[in-house]
């Protein structure tokens, strides 16, 4: 009972906060969607070929890659810039050489053989490591769910600061009661919106995108979860700039596990930091289920998120319980 | 005078304060490692994925500091001050503007800094001697994200909102930005939402720079980029109120 009405009392305060409201129902959905945009378009549309040539010469059609035949060598900046994939000159031995920037050396290879000895493009672009596009979508927003779970814990750090939370517990209310109300509120309010805007964009992408409702349902849960446990303990460790270091925080560990990339580090070192992040665990998931397998194969990474909210959970609690400690005294 | 005075405070708040200390100096390090070491296997040739971070990540940086500017504007002990200065006959100008400069002038000497280390220190090709543009491109657009943030504080008022907004807005400039998706990759209407945005001016000049001294675009670049921070500037000096601010 007292759960509920501390939850009414978040809520009669959330509305007052327009801001955070608007941003949780807004932001999640513009952002799923300019992910779903950006990676649906990437999947049909071929790699660019600068072919330097002073005749016109003509090539076999091909779906992997667009042939240019350009007079002048194009320069660096438009490799970097994405313009063009790959610059194909003629030696004076009549190989072909190959240049490019942002392509792994698996196809800049298949390229080459094309060009000199007539090679065929099979395998092209078939990573291992390519990602399906429901597991990429939710690897991008990871990032931005995590910042607005933060923002809507935000009424937490403002009762300790404005010291209502004083007030509050000179009720019979137990701080692990009030932790519990502020956890199910984030948690609430970060899921429903979330939840239906990487359902739409299911629905918009059609068979594409591999994962089940039911399955999303499930997987939302867990990455909800554990960014209201998150909230909850940045929330409690700090006393300014909670936002800012949440942001910073987010950018940086959903780099490194591989939310927006897949990637497998080859240094020991790096390899033991990227495998303590969370999200490592949580795409790993996404990849193995996005792959048709069940999600009992990951028992192993489950208990490692679990084992995550549980740690974030109850050092949040514990130090709660100490700071309104304070706070009575 | 009286805006020196101010602006001295202002700088020393951010000095004094971890956090933004720290996002100005060792997160622009961390985020272009974190983005090199990524996307490695990505990359072939004589490029590597780190000269390619090196150059987005530092704009990415410079468009993030407008999140250092919302927290030198309106943390909870700053508006109180504020709220004091309101009293004291000093002009409002005087009083956003010092908060802008002292967090653009303490962003360009460190992100100056992590250029010239990134290039001399870590290895990266940054222009070799042609590093000093990239700087003064970097420092410019730095100047451009410390207006914009101030404009977004004077336009939202408040603190929860100005933190919600300003790093989404500076996001959804990066996606069209190409720092991570290369401009030239985008199809239809990205392409040409993508040409309006100013970060990918910026990127686009940085690497004609860089790798083929070719200044067509720089010079543009700059002047957009300045014209857009003074109508930033412009905007923030029709609405801004201290009295918003109680």
């Amino acid at each position: 009972m007292k759960i509920i009405k501390l939850l009414k009392n978040f809520a009669y305060r959330i509305v007052q906060k327009k801001a955070v409201i608007v941003m949780a129902a807004i932001v999640i959905p513009v952002m799923v969607a300019a992910a779903t945009m950006l990676f649906s378009q990437k999947s049909d549309t071929k790699d660019v070929v600068a072919f330097v040539s002073e005749e016109s010469v003509t090539f076999p059609e091909n779906d992997k890659l667009q042939i240019d035949v350009v007079s002048g060598r194009p320069e660096t900046a438009e490799l970097l810039l994405g313009n063009y994939d790959y610059v194909v000159e003629k030696k004076s031995d009549n190989t072909y050489t190959v240049t490019t920037v942002m392509k792994n050396e698996h196809d800049t290879e298949l390229v080459k053989q094309f060009f000199n000895d007539g090679g065929s493009l099979n395998g092209y672009g078939n990573k291992d490591n390519d990602r399906d596009i429901g597991s990429t979508v939710i690897g991008v927003i990871i990032m931005v769910v995590i910042m607005q779970g933060v923002a809507i814990t935000g009424l937490y750090p403002e009762d300790r600061n404005l010291k209502t939370l004083k007030r509050i517990m000179t009720n019979p209310v137990s701080e692990g009661q009030y932790i519990l109300a502020q956890g199910i509120f984030t948690f609430c309010l970060l899921y429903v919106p979330t939840y239906i805007a990487v359902g739409e964009a299911k629905v918009a992408l059609g068979s594409q995108f591999s994962f089940s409702f039911g399955m999303l349902a499930l997987l939302l849960v867990i990455l909800v979860a554990f960014t209201t446990a998150f909230s909850l303990f940045i929330s409690s460790i700090m006393k300014q700039n909670i936002q800012l270091a949440a942001s910073v925080i987010a950018i940086i560990t959903s780099i490194l596990g591989g939310c927006f990339v897949a990637f497998s580090p080859n240094n020991i070192i790096l390899k033991t930091v990227c495998a303590v992040i969370p999200q490592k665990h949580f795409m790993d998931m996404l990849d193995g289920i996005a792959q048709g397998k069940g999600l009992y194969n990951f028992m192993p990474q489950l208990a490692y998120i679990l084992f995550w909210i549980l740690l974030l959970g109850i050092t949040g609690v514990f130090i709660i319980k100490n700071t309104a400690k304070k706070a009575a005294s | 005078m009286n805006f020196l005075k101010v602006f001295k405070f202002d700088f020393m708040n951010i000095i004094r304060n971890p956090m933004l200390l720290s996002i100005n100096t060792i997160f622009p390090l961390v985020l272009l490692g974190a983005f090199g070491l990524v996307s490695s296997g990505n990359f072939s040739g004589d490029i590597s994925s780190y000269d390619y971070y090196a150059v987005t990540g530092m704009v990415l940086s410079g468009m993030l500091v407008s999140m250092t500017v919302t927290n030198t504007f309106m943390e909870e002990k700053v508006k109180r001050g504020n709220f004091r200065l309101a009293y004291f006959p000093v002009s409002k100008t005087t009083m956003y503007l010092s908060k802008l400069l002292s967090t653009f002038i303490f962003a360009s000497i460190s992100y100056s800094l992590i250029i010239l280390a990134v290039q001399y220190v870590f290895g990266c090709f940054l222009g070799g001697n042609n590093i000093f543009y990239f700087i003064i491109l970097i420092i410019v657009l730095t100047f451009f994200g410390c207006s914009m943030g101030t404009m977004l504080c004077c336009l939202l008022k408040s603190e929860e909102k100005a933190n919600a907004i300003t790093p989404i807005v500076s996001l959804l400039f990066v996606i069209f930005g190409s720092v991570f998706i290369p401009v030239g990759h985008l199809r239809g209407i990205f392409r040409s939402i993508a040409a309006f945005t100013p970060l990918k001016w910026v990127t686009e000049s940085a690497f004609r720079v860089i790798y083929n001294q070719d200044f067509s675009t720089y010079f543009y670049t700059l002047f957009g980029l300045v014209v857009l921070s003074l109508a930033c500037i412009f905007v923030s000096q029709i609405i801004y109120r201290p009295e918003d601010y109680v």
